[in-house]
């Protein structure tokens, strides 16, 4: 395959065109909300598609540590294979962070804590700068 | 709803199948700004009980199928506010086309306010009035009695508002198409929070300046209804704030003193049962709502049902809200209980 141009230095480049060529020829309201939607979407996406099976992987790898969980053996990383591993490791870390509330034990929930807290560095790559279009 | 050319004849078809006769549309144009809901904007002259009236009115309808953001009654959000509109600030609902078949899709008919979007207009005004119009319409909202809302309304089935929406929290983090251990995190960090509690009362939930107008006496108008519900009134203070996180200003913020005197005076509630770490309490707790229709409407995109740039769009900003939720929880845990 023909790996660059980067699928998020096609999608930026998409955003560009978007906002740049195709936006001013666009005159109903609610098609130009649209747009700028699409156009933020896809710079967020590009941002994710540059990273996320990297940043899925770490976190994999972060809560197998800190649940002394056995990691799966599976080495596939195609998208849905990692997704699978992520959304399993994800449940684990739901159940054990119930368990410590339940259990009171303030210690393991902020250790719990810390995962979440690297979750939300990593959302909030992809998100960037928040501005809400098509709300009054 | 967006058929130029047809929808005066669906209108016309709609008021004349609730009685009205001399029915005359025009101007009609689509509105934007209603983000889960359709809306378009007319003017209407008919004779109704033998009164001709005529006026500016807005059409609100339903998405076409597989498009909607939220997915909710719109025979409800009508009842909802034919209740409500004798307490609060806002146009009544006048006709329901609850299957669609003149409109074309569920949709009900509301009367037109001349108010200005209420961002704009604190830009054009500042914003020093409008804590105590906040408390006042807030107030008014959440007085109002239950008896006279819909019976269909959802509430608590045991009276545990705060334990209904940390289950929904619950379920929510249980139920989307992945794990969501933030969620969960926040689910069982509200329940070990716990503050005073309040009678149940009247909860907008979706209490933001995305669905207040201000009208030419500088009031605020409350409209969009479709997710009401009877539970813990002050789930609209915390939504209110977390919105305004998204989208500035916070009008609270502004004089929040003034504001929380005015709200306590009018509801009633003490000083424990409302303060500045309530109402954050509450900006993690109230949002709920909204977000699991958010996550709902991704999930359901997830599983190929359905599919739009709205619905990605949105559950894309539950993103921010997931950064603030923890950031409250780590502020409040010290103020609320001194530690854990």
């Amino acid at each position: 395959m023909l790996s660059r141009p980067t699928t998020d230095q096609v999608l930026n480049a998409m955003a560009d065109d978007l906002i740049a060529v195709v936006l001013p020829h666009v005159s109903g309201e609610a098609a130009k909300v649209l747009a700028t939607q699409i156009e933020q979407l896809t710079r967020r996406l590009a941002r994710r598609a540059a990273h996320e099976i990297g940043w899925m992987t770490e976190e994999i790898a972060a809560i197998d540590a800190a649940l002394d969980r056995t990691p799966d053996p599976t080495n596939s990383w195609h998208l849905e294979d990692v997704l699978d591993r992520y959304s399993a490791a994800s449940t684990a870390l739901s159940d054990a962070i119930a368990e410590a509330f339940a259990d009171e034990d303030t210690d393991r929930v902020a250790q719990y804590k810390a995962l979440l807290a690297q979750r939300v560095v990593n959302e909030q790559e992809v998100l960037g700068a928040l501005e809400l279009v098509g709300r009054g | 709803m967006d058929d130029l050319a047809q929808m005066p004849a669906r209108v016309t078809a709609l008021l004349e199948a609730n009685g009205c006769s001399n029915v005359a549309v025009d101007g009609y144009e689509v509105m934007t700004g209603g983000y889960s809901r359709l809306m378009a904007k007319f003017n209407a002259t008919f004779t109704q009980d033998g009164a001709t009236e005529s006026g500016t009115y807005v059409l609100r309808g339903d998405p076409p199928e597989g498009q909607a953001l939220i997915d909710t009654d719109r025979t409800q959000e009508f009842d909802v506010i034919q209740a409500v509109a004798p307490y609060v600030n806002t146009p009544n609902a006048r006709f329901l086309d609850a299957s669609g078949e003149h409109i074309g899709t569920g949709a009900l008919m509301i009367d037109f306010t001349p108010a200005e979007s209420t961002l704009p207009w604190i830009e054009a005004n500042g914003i020093s009035t409008l804590p105590i119009k906040l408390a006042e319409l807030a107030g008014a909202l959440h007085t109002i009695p239950i008896e006279a809302l819909p019976a269909a309304l959802p509430q608590p089935a045991d009276g545990d508002a705060l334990g209904d929406q940390i289950a929904v929290w619950h379920a929510t983090a249980d139920d989307h198409v992945e794990a969501l251990p933030i969620f969960k995190y926040v689910a069982c960090w509200l329940d070990a929070h716990r503050p005073a509690p309040v009678p149940l009362g009247f909860v907008h939930h979706d209490f933001s300046t995305a669905n207040m107008l201000v009208d030419r006496q500088g009031d605020l108008v409350a409209i969009d209804f479709e997710l009401a519900t009877i539970g813990d009134p002050r789930e609209d203070l915390g939504y209110f704030k977390a919105y305004s996180q998204a989208a500035p200003p916070d009008i609270i913020d502004a004089d929040p003193d003034a504001f929380l005197a005015r709200y306590r005076e009018i509801t009633g509630y003490t000083e424990d049962q409302v303060n500045p770490a309530v109402m954050t309490y509450f900006l993690v707790l109230g949002v709920i709502g909204v977000v699991t229709q958010l996550m709902g409407g991704g999930g359901a995109m997830a599983r190929g049902e359905s599919g739009s740039t709205n619905i990605a769009y949105n559950m894309d900003n539950c993103l921010f809200g997931q950064a603030a939720w923890m950031a409250a929880t780590d502020a409040l845990t010290a103020a609320l209980d001194g530690g854990s």
